[in-house]
């Protein structure tokens, strides 16, 4: 029976993949940690004082971020999916570039920005303050949920709006009452992975939060790194995971109970917008390009900026080998773009057939009860380990490769390809998230209508499943694009041959020595990530716009 | 009879995966790494070297590579690609390099793969974690003939499970031009309103150079150290996460406003050699009063599957030819006392005449604590 | 050549029993409906029939052989939705093709046979349309000629007129039927609409709560419905407790409206009444008569005599005897 087998390995594979390169490494290093723990020792800084006020502030400021990012984006995301403006497909694009700027470039920048309109000391002080942090998480995170939820509202039917409206509600109403809750599937999708960026988040807090402010993560690594106490950093790991986990199975299970629009209804096409449409569209351009905008522009600045005014030496000089790094920029960009591609490319494979498997089951009478509980039990499991590792510390994941992918036949820890299976595995729950929704809303009358025509289970796959995917598994895959070009995740942790440095690994080592060459070239590097990022992004914008599919 | 077919779909699977794995492992031809590969749970390591090589015989695309090890280090590590290719035309023995991570990194995985290494010689763990390392039992003793060239005050381990090989002073540095008036002379000056919200230095549990600089305040100071940093707080002083932040960020040199910054020693000479434009005096200058000597050392891994090779890079590491490649690649000074300085370093460089130190004991046995009470004193 | 045999078939979801223990005959060529109420089992039936779901006891036969847990797409049969499930990525040719494409038909017949699926439906050059500017009777036409174009052994419709308006119905209902027998076609069709099955079908089965309560022609069921409940489902308004009174048989019966005519009080065996209440049906009135023995409603035809009748008026009644159908 092919497709009996088919659909265990659509389910084997992703689950044999998280199992191997999350689930084990993580468990064997927490189990390391915690068998040598010294319980007092553990209890003490649980206990302590200030481990409270860590807690608190860890899910403060996720849960602010999480909130102020998702008030902020969605009018973008409006934008971007009912009206049809010139430039749209750029923007849509440039919108993930923050998300591949190395932190410290970014903190730079924000610095830089805080210092010239003065919010670095005086009346209104944004540098070393939680606010700074969450500024910074709504730049990174912005793009999350405009493209998630914009690509997900696009989709979706206007009759119960215009229902809404004919039953005399206000545009303000129908907004709030009809189409906010319609969204909830896609807005709780990009607020659950906004919610794991930022409480993981590292270099945003220890950068621009100032050392006084500290969270479950960054005393993860404190413990781990700093200060050598394993068992403490287990016991926080153990916590965070916990806290994660909770987390994750109350936003799937949100989205799980919306049943989404079958979206076999006619939708309208955007329309240009009119009259008071234009301000809206004024706001959210304007607020765009303050949030992203100015941050990006200072870089720019900088990259041009050379000992005699402006010019475009700092990139020409990227030209020529730099003394402190081990490769050319060219060929660190190169690198980063070959890993980039394995992430996309592994993260669309595993996160695509992990959502396959997850397709709401057919109401088919055969064997109800057990069968069908477990096959629930098994794909939900599938679903919340393979998003956990957007909420676990880099650290945690990082330390778990080393220490348990070291023996044949599991000998992975230096291989050149943990690099980008790491970054994948980050990469895998942008596409997981995009996409379950997406096949979730293929009416069951579509692979029904497919089965009595004659095509098979791995035929409908084919032939129905993934062309009205496609657009949510090529979204999912430029986020995972640029969340490896960004080097984001345990990657850090992850020992690396001199001649396979990335961008955003030569960037930091430019960075690392006095001088203002360097500097300028760290710069030049960094927006030359942007151009790529960008670019790549529109590519992977015009693929899937040449979709005429729903989803 | 369901439960089986499932289980044969994973162990199916899995052996697709690993048999890949096996074959891109072949492509990529990533020349041996035998102490990665080498079983070490029932072979103690060292113990038997022609059993060591067998067990290499049986790796089936192990036999044809040319001898190999693996060198960890920081990710700061830096060599000219002539260097290492010297030492192969020397000896037949390729080095593959895998950088993991600052210096605290490294040690920590150091210790976590502990008797199963990821790589025979570990470079650029310093005076400051040495002992942490050497608690853990991570390295294996090796006296190299080339110590001989080296002085006294670096070799740290009587031991020698590690060796120096190079060093450079942590200290303030400040922007000549942007001073309002005389340069600082001593740490003392750092707590004079004179020099009041002049100062930026980095917090100590996240930043090597932080580190360091608390350690020279103790070194300086004894149990007054507390004192002095709540004058140093007092003063005005900015703590950044790290090294670039503080540079980059609060320091006149990168747009900031402060004019001193804890960085190294041979932070003047960096700043001539990528001045843009180009000059001829650096820009800075160092408080010699305020340096922290930190030496970094080298050390044969526990568990590594070639120790005689491991040790041959270990002399390496003390010849002319990698002692004089060092300073312009990682900005720190040779050990051994023959070496030819590199002319920026001979002209802008300043070395301390006294640097101050602690002994990595002492070092190791009370970090935790000093820094928890730093936290208590300039952050809360 | 037997055709299809649904044999002592039951589903159950959890508690609820769906389908209980229905047979069913279907011959080569003939066209049956099934006919209930919502929620009576018969699109649960339709989709045991097509192998999506499965059955708990019972089982499906096909020219005498037992399909078994065969799935969907092996069996070879046509299914034509409700909501017509059109594949929204591909053009209207496309769709079409699909069943052939499965059946790795070369493109040049794909072709053919595509274009002369859209013929049939009436549809001709619509090849290259994109789904969604499709009206609804096009997209339902397309849905026919997509369900039609594997030749399938066996086609079922599932309320494929549901979704549209009366007039479009009508006609479609006719154009269905038509394009069925032209082909030869063995066809279930399921349906709630009595007119709508009895338009299409050759025999109808009246299923309710799960079962098939009678299973006959349009013809037989109209004039013996049997029981009460298919006579009032199939419309009858005439149903009578007692039918002795109006010269029928003893006990209930049925009683068919057109058995039932306005004549002159001087007319042997006329049932005097009063005009209770009328409605306006286009080409006829409906008028209850309240009788001594009970009401009664009658069919006044535009033109004639009674046409210009109010409440509370007199009138005669004269019933044929041969308009009585006993119930049991």
């Amino acid at each position: 029976m092919p497709f009996r087998l088919l659909r265990g390995a659509v389910f084997a594979l992703p689950a044999l993949f998280g199992v191997v390169f999350f689930a084990y490494p993580v468990g064997s290093i927490i189990a390391r940690g915690l068998s040598s723990a010294s319980g007092d020792r553990v209890q003490q800084v649980l206990s302590g004082s200030s481990f409270g006020g860590i807690v608190w502030f860890s899910v403060w400021q996720a849960v602010a971020s999480t909130l102020l990012t998702v008030i902020v984006a969605l009018p973008a995301a409006y934008v971007l999916a009912r009206f049809d403006i010139a430039g749209q497909r750029v923007a849509r694009a440039l919108l993930v570039v923050p998300f591949v700027l190395p932190t410290v470039v970014v903190a730079g920048a924000f610095e830089a920005v805080f210092t010239r309109f003065g919010l670095d000391d005086g009346a209104l002080v944004l540098r070393h303050t939680p606010y700074a942090v969450l500024l910074a998480h709504v730049f990174f995170n912005y793009a999350v949920v405009v493209r998630i939820v914009s690509t997900f509202w696009d989709q979706l039917d206007q009759r119960p709006e215009e229902a809404a409206r004919v039953l005399g509600a206000t545009a303000a109403q129908t907004m709030l009452q009809v189409t906010l809750p319609r969204l909830r599937p896609a807005i709780s999708s990009a607020a659950s992975i906004v919610f794991l960026f930022s409480f993981t988040s590292f270099g945003v807090i220890l950068l621009l939060g100032g050392p006084r402010l500290a969270t479950v993560e960054t005393e993860i690594w404190r413990y781990a790194v700093s200060r050598t106490e394993f068992d403490v950093a287990a016991a926080l790991a153990l916590l965070q995971l916990v806290a994660v986990v909770l987390l994750v199975i109350v936003t799937t299970r949100t989205e799980k109970n919306r049943a989404i629009d079958s979206s076999t209804v006619a939708r309208l096409s955007s329309t240009r917008p009119q009259g008071r449409q234009w301000v809206l569209v004024a706001v959210v351009t304007g607020s765009a390009i303050a949030l992203l905008g100015v941050p990006i522009l200072t870089l720019i600045e900088r990259s041009l900026s050379t000992g005699d005014g402006y010019g475009l030496s700092n990139y020409s000089a990227l030209a020529d080998p730099v003394n402190l790094l081990p490769v050319s920029p060219t060929k660190a960009l190169t690198n980063s773009l070959v890993y980039a591609a394995i992430a996309a490319g592994i993260s669309m494979v595993v996160g695509g057939m992990a959502a396959l498997s997850m397709q709401r089951p057919t109401g088919t009478g055969a064997k109800p009860g057990t069968n069908r509980i477990t096959s629930l039990a098994k794909t939900g499991l599938l679903d919340i380990g393979l998003t956990l590792p957007l909420g676990t510390s880099a650290v945690t994941l990082g330390l778990g490769i080393l220490i348990s992918l070291d023996e044949s036949p599991l000998d992975f820890r230096t291989r050149w390809w943990i690099v980008p299976v790491a970054h994948a595995i980050i990469g895998i729950p942008f596409v997981l998230r995009g996409v379950v929704p997406a096949i979730r809303g293929i009416g069951p009358h579509l692979r029904e209508a497919a089965a009595t025509l004659g095509a098979s289970p791995t035929t409908i796959i084919r032939e129905i499943d993934l062309p009205l995917v496609t657009r949510a598994l090529l979204v999912g895959a430029a986020f995972a694009f640029a969340v490896s070009l960004g080097e984001f995740g345990a990657t850090s942790f992850v020992p690396r041959r001199p001649e396979t440095t990335t961008a955003p690994i030569a960037i930091f080592r430019l960075l690392g020595q006095p001088g203002d060459i360097l500097r300028g070239q760290a710069m030049a590097l960094s927006v030359i990530l942007m151009v790529i990022t960008a670019l790549s992004a529109l590519i992977i914008e015009r693929a899937s716009g040449t979709d005429r599919g729903l989803l | 009879m369901k439960l089986s077919l499932h289980h044969l779909v994973y162990l199916a699977l899995f052996a697709l995966i690993a048999s890949a794995c096996g074959s891109a492992d072949g492509d990529i031809a990533t020349s041996g790494a035998p102490a990665s590969s080498t079983p070490t749970e029932d072979t103690a390591p060292a113990e038997d070297a022609s059993e060591e090589d067998k067990s290499e015989e049986d790796e089936p695309l192990a036999t044809d590579t040319p001898l190999g090890i693996t060198l960890i280090t920081h990710d700061s590590f830096a060599l000219s690609d002539e260097t290492l290719e010297a030492f192969t035309n020397e000896t037949g023995i390729e080095v593959e390099q895998l950088a993991s991570g600052d210096a605290g990194q490294m040690v920590s995985e150091a210790i976590l793969t502990a008797g199963n290494p990821i790589g025979d010689v570990m470079f650029g763990i310093d005076n400051t974690f040495l002992q942490r390392g050497l608690d853990a039992g991570i390295f294996s003793v090796y006296e190299s003939p080339n110590l001989v060239n080296v002085p006294d005050e670096f070799q740290l381990d009587p031991t020698h499970r590690v060796t120096p090989i190079d060093y450079g002073d942590v200290c303030a540095n400040y922007w000549i031009s942007e001073l309002d008036g005389p340069p600082p002379t001593s740490l003392d000056d750092l707590i004079d309103p004179a020099y009041a919200d002049q100062f930026v230095t980095e917090n100590p549990e996240t930043s090597s150079p932080g580190l360091a600089f608390l350690l020279a305040t103790i070194a300086k100071y004894g149990d007054g150290w507390e004192d002095y940093w709540t004058a140093l707080r007092d003063n005005g002083v900015v703590i950044t996460a790290g090294w670039e932040d503080a540079y980059y960020g609060e320091f006149i040199a990168g747009g900031g406003t402060r004019p001193i910054v804890t960085s190294y020693a041979s932070s003047p000479p960096a700043e001539v050699i990528f001045a843009d434009p180009p000059v001829d005096t650096a820009p800075t200058g160092v408080l010699l009063d305020s340096c922290f000597r930190q030496i970094e050392f080298a050390g044969v891994l526990e568990g590594s599957g070639n120790v005689d090779a491991a040790q041959q890079l270990i002399d390496f590491m003390l010849s002319p030819t990698f002692q004089e490649d060092v300073p312009l690649n990682m900005f720190v000074f040779p050990v051994i006392e023959n070496a030819q300085l590199p002319d920026e370093f001979v002209e802008f460089a300043e070395i301390a005449e006294n640097p101050l130190t602690i002994d990595p004991e002492t070092i190791e046995a009370n970090r935790n604590a000093w820094t928890e009470r730093w936290v208590e004193l300039v952050l809360r | 050549m037997t055709g299809l045999r649904v044999d002592g078939v039951t589903v159950q979801f959890g508690a609820t029993t769906a389908v209980d223990d229905v047979s069913l005959q279907v011959n080569p060529g003939e066209i049956v409906a099934l006919l209930g109420p919502s929620g009576c089992g018969k699109s649960t039936l339709l989709r045991v029939i097509a192998g999506l779901a499965m059955p708990a006891n019972g089982s499906v036969l096909w020219n005498g052989v037992d399909l078994g847990s065969q799935p969907p797409e092996a069996r070879g049969f046509g299914l034509m939705f409700q909501d017509h499930a059109l594949f929204p990525h591909r053009n209207v040719a496309d769709n079409v093709g699909f069943g052939l494409k499965m059946q790795r038909k070369g493109t040049a017949d794909r072709q053919r046979r595509v274009d002369e699926m859209l013929e049939l439906v009436d549809l001709a050059g619509y090849g290259p349309r994109t789904v969604d500017s499709l009206s609804g009777g096009e997209a339902q036409r397309v849905a026919l000629a997509r369900a039609l174009a594997p030749s399938p052994q066996l086609l079922m419709l599932d309320e494929p007129l549901g979704s549209l308006d009366r007039s479009l119905r009508d006609r479609l209902a006719i154009d269905i039927r038509d394009v069925l027998k032209r082909l030869g076609q063995s066809a279930v069709h399921v349906t709630h609409d009595q007119d709508e099955a009895f338009t299409v079908a050759d025999s109808v089965a009246i299923m309710r709560a799960g079962s098939v309560v009678r299973h006959g022609t349009p013809h037989d069921l109209w004039n013996d419905p049997a029981t009460a409940f298919v006579a009032d489902f199939l419309g009858h308004p005439n149903i009578l407790d007692d039918a002795q009174g109006f010269g029928g048989p003893s006990g209930s019966a049925v009683l068919r409206i057109d058995a039932i005519t306005f004549c002159d009080a001087t007319t042997p065996g006329a049932i005097a009444g009063t005009v209770a209440a009328m409605w306006f049906r286009g080409d006829h009135f409906r008028v209850q008569v309240e009788t001594t023995m009970g009401p009664l409603v009658a069919l006044s035809s535009e033109g004639g005599s009674s046409a210009s009748l109010t409440p509370g008026d007199q009138v005669h009644l004269r019933i044929r005897p041969d308009g009585f159908s006993p119930l049991r």
